[in-house]
């Protein structure tokens, strides 16, 4: 038990922000910071002199370049006589320091620490290697028209992505360090402006309020910092797109970043916004309003679809007009299994063959399209075991949740077919009306950040909210009052030069 | 209270109260008297109701920021103010659990004959309970939401004109004589109870008290005119002896249509149609919890008390092979309590006129 007891204590203990400073001659201070790093192979000590002086520089040899401390460092020095080192140093960023925490931390964040004899202080000189693959579109998230960039896992190159397109100084950054141990940089990102300063104040208290171990995702990060966590629906949105993030902080929206990860978090989020995708802005508006519009049928039919058709077929088949009838009860006379039986198989094999194929190289992934779509797709029906119309319903459900732009979402969505199916076969009609009035009812209570999920429906906005919903109105139907001197953009006027 | 709504929510949340189970049978239940001046009878019912909102108007004004059973305690004091409010909230659960019964009872005949009821009363009143349970605002968002369906539901209604009508039914005009009116109405007013919520939920609305009163004028004004509507198209497109046959006439109305993909139109009907009917009794149950309790916590404690009660009883309404002698009790007692105990108290504050203004009786 004690044991035990101590373990944990052991494990949880934090480094905790010592106020140790450095202190005597170099070589004692070498072995503080060494004592700092439990004497880690990898940082690395160096001596230099420069015409009198001595320095050790030391540095983890795998989070700086090379080369950078090479031209900035020791060149310089070299060819310095009798300069004071802060001043011989080309590195950029350049800071003294004596506490040792501060130079643990920086050390870490790749910087080299020049440690001398005559002062009982380093000199932090930033020489940060950046690792980072080439910027490209994200691939859950393409689009056919508009930008192909995506974020990528280095902080800095996001920052640079977002700032890149809002070139204002309302845009406005916070930065955060959380894991006890892994250290990991977390930015906030917002309009000063437009986002709602309840909203951020909120935001901050939960971020600063997270105490882990370890910060991998962004998907950890919302998961402290949502509110309804046995909700289906996620409550934020992971964007890879920067021109996506963007529109949202265009919105008042705030965008976390977290360094490591190619997405950025995007809170409080709406409903709607889920059906929103970058190409409707990109086309014409009555070709985006189209698009739209068919997501949105999408979201009815992966939720009800199966549900619809188990119950007409079990309880309500006086619905069907005679000749439909007749052809689906003949599909379904050699089937030995129940209607709820045969979708609920059928989704399980369609998710199975999802994830069978996802992870695998491209050429395995085609043969096992080939494999359960046709072999199995076929057979199944040929050997009665799945009737006609089940197929074609699946497929279409299975499409109709595809059709969601994030596809997170469209999971949640299959998921929620499930109770929905269950209800069907248990009480038909009724059943599903009981269902989605619950699946609604949620949808009303949940609320981000005190912003109704549901808005603007749930509540009801009219016109004012309802602008970008089903509709993708022109970009001067769009732009709200505030943000062009208090004048709405209207058709006529959007050439007017004064 | 920090939770508002607007007053176009409380608009909604009126409407979804009031229409609910009535309507479906309330055609035959009609014209059994105002026989073709049925329709009459539904706006003479409403008019009176209007005249009720009035007095319930004043009460607003007297007693700013008080839900009824503030008012009662106000008025009679703790103790007797205390006994009217467990008379409200017994009359709540009764309707509620009135209205479940006739719930239940629908959905067997036309949906789900073999289903054992206490299944069918256990999803309603879980339904039910899981939105009673959140804040008025919370409430009044999914009344709205859900009110998009009243718009389908009047589309729908629309394809019936295809049906054979006789607009002779109903002429001459005031064929039945002034008391058979009367009688009708008498009958009308027990499908359209559901307005009484204003009496509970005006203290929430933003900006209060200017306006609330119009909003409830203008809800019950909908209400009466929707139901007038449909009561209409039942008397031209049936025979007074056909009307007399059947329980749901309006469900009937919709059976004869037959589309090429889709056939018995009643079914999807009255499919759509159960999410008014599950709203009646969401709102029976807030009413109930809001009858005697004011802070939140305790409000959902109410809640789940009254969705429990209202289970047990409408188990034993909905066993019961002939409810009449007993709705006929329930019906002029809830008359009494949201006609008579609103007036009492508006007469009783202008007695008091002097003493009442801010004291805590």
């Amino acid at each position: 038990m004690n044991f035990l007891k101590f373990r944990k204590k052991m494990y949880k203990q934090p480094d905790p922000p010592s106020i140790e400073t450095l202190s005597g001659s170099m070589s004692q201070q070498i072995v503080q910071i060494q004592d700092a790093f439990s004497h880690s192979e990898d940082l690395k000590h160096r001596q230099l002199s420069s015409g009198s002086q001595l320095f050790t520089l030391m540095y983890l040899e795998s989070l700086i370049k090379d080369e950078l401390i090479e031209a900035n460092v020791i060149k310089p020095l070299r060819d310095a006589d009798d300069v004071q080192p802060q001043d011989a140093v080309t590195a950029l960023g350049v800071r003294q320091s004596s506490n040792l925490y501060d130079i643990v931390s920086a050390l870490l964040e790749g910087y080299c620490v020049m440690l001398t004899d005559q002062a009982a202080s380093a000199l932090l000189i930033a020489a940060p290697q950046e690792q980072t693959r080439a910027i490209e579109e994200p691939k859950d998230e393409q689009i056919i028209k508009g930008p192909h960039e995506g974020f990528v896992e280095s902080l800095h190159t996001n920052m640079y992505l977002l700032r890149r397109r809002i070139r204002s100084p309302k845009f406005k950054v916070r930065y955060f360090t959380i894991g006890r141990f892994t250290n990991t940089k977390v930015a906030m990102v917002y309009m000063e402006t437009l986002a709602e300063p309840n909203i951020v104040e909120e935001c901050v208290k939960r971020i600063s309020a997270i105490d882990l171990d370890y910060m991998y995702s962004v998907t950890n990060m919302d998961e402290m910092i949502e509110e309804h966590p046995m909700s289906p629906f996620p409550q934020t949105i992971q964007t890879g797109r920067p021109d996506r993030a963007v529109s949202y902080l265009m919105e008042g929206k705030i965008n976390v970043l977290v360094d490591g990860n190619p997405v950025v978090l995007v809170l409080p989020i709406t409903f709607f916004s889920f059906y929103q995708s970058v190409d409707d802005y990109n086309h014409r508006w009555i070709i985006g309003s189209f698009f739209r519009f068919i997501r949105l049928i999408g979201f009815i039919l992966a939720i009800s679809l199966p549900a619809i058709y188990i119950a007409i077929v079990t309880y309500h088949s006086e619905v069907l007009p005679f000749g439909i009838l007749y052809s689906i009860k003949v599909s379904l006379t050699y089937v030995p299994f129940p209607p709820l039986m045969e979708a609920i198989t059928m989704q399980v094999i369609l998710e199975l063959l999802k994830e069978a194929a996802m992870r695998l190289p491209s050429p395995i992934s085609q043969t096992i399209g080939i494999v359960g779509g046709l072999v199995i797709g076929t057979a199944v029906v040929e050997a009665n075991l799945v009737s006609d119309t089940m197929i074609v319903v699946i497929g279409l459900t299975a499409i109709a949740s595809f059709a969601t732009p994030l596809n997170e979402f469209g999971t949640s969505l299959r998921i929620l077919g499930f109770p929905t199916m269950l209800a069907a076969a248990m009480f038909g009609f009724f059943g599903i009306a009981v269902v989605l009035m619950i699946i609604f009812i949620h949808l009303c209570k949940i609320e981000t950040m005190g912003v109704p999920f549901f808005a603007p429906f749930g509540p009801f906005h009219g016109r004012e909210g309802g602008k970008d919903i089903f509709l993708r109105l022109p970009i001067w139907k769009n732009e709200s009052d505030d943000r062009i001197n208090g004048k709405l953009l209207s058709f006529l006027k959007r050439w007017k030069r004064t | 209270m920090n939770t508002t709504i607007t007053r176009w929510q409380l608009f909604f949340v009126i409407i979804k109260t009031q229409i609910g189970i009535g309507l479906l049978s309330l055609p035959s239940e009609i014209q059994g008297s105002a026989k073709g001046d049925a329709w009459i009878s539904v706006l003479v019912a409403g008019c009176a109701i209007q005249l009720l909102l009035l007095v319930y108007g004043g009460l607003m004004k007297r007693f700013p920021g008080d839900t009824l059973s503030q008012m009662t305690r106000r008025m009679f004091g703790n103790y007797a103010g205390l006994a009217l409010n467990v008379i409200c909230f017994v009359f709540f659960i009764l309707i509620a659990a009135y209205a479940c019964s006739l719930y239940v009872h629908l959905i067997r005949t036309w949906l789900l004959p073999l289903t054992p009821v206490w299944v069918l009363l256990l999803m309603i009143i879980a339904t039910s309970v899981y939105l009673a349970l959140e804040n008025i605002r919370v409430i009044a968002r999914f009344f709205v939401l859900a009110s998009v369906l009243f718009v389908i539901l009047i589309l729908i209604s629309l394809l019936t004109f295809t049906n054979e009508m006789h607009i002779s039914n109903v002429l001459p005009i005031g064929q039945s004589g002034m008391m058979q009116v009367f009688q009708g109405s008498e009958k009308t007013f027990f499908s359209m109870l559901g307005f009484e919520v204003m009496l509970y939920f005006f203290p929430a609305v933003e900006k209060q008290p200017k306006g609330v009163l119009k909003i409830a004028l203008l809800a019950n004004g909908f209400v009466t005119l929707f139901y007038t509507y449909f009561v209409f198209i039942c008397l031209i497109s049936y025979s007074t002896n056909a009307l007399a046959q059947v329980n749901e006439p309006v469900l009937f109305l919709f059976k004869g249509l037959a589309y090429q993909l889709l056939d018995r139109l009643d079914l999807i009907f009255l499919s759509l149609w159960i999410i008014p009917m599950t709203s009646t009794i969401v709102s029976y149950l807030a009413l109930a919890g809001k009858s005697m309790t004011t802070g939140q916590i305790a409000y959902r404690r109410m809640v789940w008390i009254s969705g429990l009660l209202v289970f047990l009883i409408g188990m034993y309404m909905a066993l019961q092979e002939n409810l009449d002698p007993f709705s006929k009790w329930l019906e002029y007692g809830y008359l009494m309590m949201i006609a008579a105990l609103p007036l009492l108290i508006y007469l009783g504050a202008f007695l008091l006129k002097n003493k009442g203004k801010g004291g805590t009786a």
